[in-house]
């Protein structure tokens, strides 16, 4: 679930998302599984939005793999797909990914390179090395 | 390995291959303007092509110019156009009091130090001209104040060196000019050798270890967590071991055999442009 559209000079969640969107993610992150209504009524609370309008948000979050929904009796349930954790991990690491993507093909000198190179006794050695010089200082 | 060796490194990878760009240069200046240049060496490999009948050979030294040329000038000007991407993309991530709060740190009258707000854990110098070091949020909350000082000056030494515009240099001669081996090698030992001495400058800066050492522990730690792709620049050789060496052991000293069969071919066929030069010369 990749967030095409990644808004730079937002802050928190709108940056993934539009205005609406942000503050149902962050409705639903903070609960179980909520109805339509239920998400409604929240939004409600700081100010009034319309029924559809919370509805046509919230499927296409569904649409995009961000929401799953469930039908349970007469009422649907919404649920986000990943914690907010995983998705802000998951965000960052795709951002990531992407500017390192533009890197490789950019010559610059960076403190580290092929890490998975890297010899673990070696490693080792040098922990144990600063361990001691740390304990000296 | 000392600054001297590296320098050496550097200026005959640049000496073999400005002689020969040179050379190719005239040739199609040449070509295009009708100048009749019997002093360059491909119009002297024609003529030799053509003294031993091999005539229908010249199309392939044309062809083989022309290549080399173009492809060189498609990796400048691609390289210009990703940097320039890349510098946009930085401003947009800009942390505007840090970038100032590091500047004034370190006293950088021409902001050399830009702070981007990003998770991911590097610190990097790019720009040919005016070299910048850009620092991650990542890595400024990552580290002590000691360990990023550390960085910092690992940093600085590339750029005082400009370290990306000599990089880019190898780089293009050893990927262009693939006929004369040994430029890759020069390529691969020549970055290895500039992280090597930048760590050297860093921990006599400190009059320690301790802090690069342990910046460097965190970060091959969160890198390998965070599965970060750091193998994206195109190094083929890794340098994280030998520095990891020098730090356990400053005295021991990196050194490298030349291959030297790769040394020889080099050698070869470079004498051999050269001879073509010189009794076109006479």
């Amino acid at each position: 679930m990749l967030i095409r559209k990644f808004k730079i000079n937002e802050s928190g969640l709108n940056r993934f998302f539009g205005p609406l969107e942000a503050k149902i993610m962050d409705i639903l992150w903070n609960d179980v599984e909520m109805t339509i209504k239920d998400v409604q009524q929240v939004l409600d609370l700081e100010k009034v939005t319309n029924f559809n309008t919370v509805m046509t948000v919230m499927n296409r979050l569904v649409e995009k793999g961000i929401l799953q929904k469930r039908v349970e009796g007469r009422s649907s349930l919404y649920k986000p797909v990943q914690t907010r954790a995983e998705f802000l991990s998951a965000q960052s690491k795709e951002m990531t990914n992407e500017l390192m993507d533009e890197f490789g093909n950019v010559v610059v000198s960076h403190m580290l390179d092929a890490l998975e190179d890297v010899d673990d006794d070696l490693v080792a050695k040098l922990e144990q090395k600063i361990k001691e010089l740390k304990k000296d200082m | 390995m000392t600054k001297r060796q590296s320098s050496l490194m550097f200026i005959v990878s640049l000496v073999i291959s400005g002689t020969i760009f040179l050379q190719m240069a005239l040739y199609v200046i040449s070509m295009l303007a009708g100048w009749n240049v019997k002093f360059n060496i491909v119009e002297v490999c024609h003529s030799t092509l053509k003294a031993f009948g091999l005539s229908s050979l010249e199309y392939v030294l044309d062809a083989l110019v022309i290549y080399t040329l173009l492809f060189s000038l498609w990796k400048m000007v691609s390289q210009l156009i990703y940097a320039t991407r890349m510098k946009k993309r930085f401003q947009q991530y800009k942390e505007k009091v840090l970038t100032i709060e590091m500047n004034e740190t370190y006293e950088s009258k021409n902001e050399d130090f830009l702070v981007i707000s990003y998770p991911g854990t590097f610190a990097i110098t790019m720009g040919f001209i005016h070299p910048k070091i850009i620092v991650t949020t990542g890595l400024i909350n990552l580290l002590t104040e000691d360990e990023l000082k550390a960085v910092i000056a690992h940093e600085n030494y590339h750029k005082v060196n400009r370290d990306p515009l000599k990089i880019f240099l190898l780089s293009l001669f050893s990927s262009t000019l693939g006929y004369i081996p040994i430029l890759k090698w020069f390529n691969q030992k020549y970055r290895i050798i500039q992280e090597v001495l930048a760590d050297e400058f860093a921990i006599e800066k400190q009059e320690t270890s301790v802090n690069l050492g342990s910046a460097l522990l965190k970060m091959l730690k969160v890198g390998k967590l965070e599965k970060m792709p750091f193998a994206y620049a195109s190094f083929a050789d890794t340098s994280v071991n030998y520095r990891i060496e020098y730090m356990l052991n400053p005295l021991t000293d990196v050194q490298w055999k030349i291959p030297l069969k790769d040394a020889f071919l080099s050698f070869v066929i470079f004498i051999l442009i050269c001879i073509f030069f010189i009794y076109a010369l006479a």
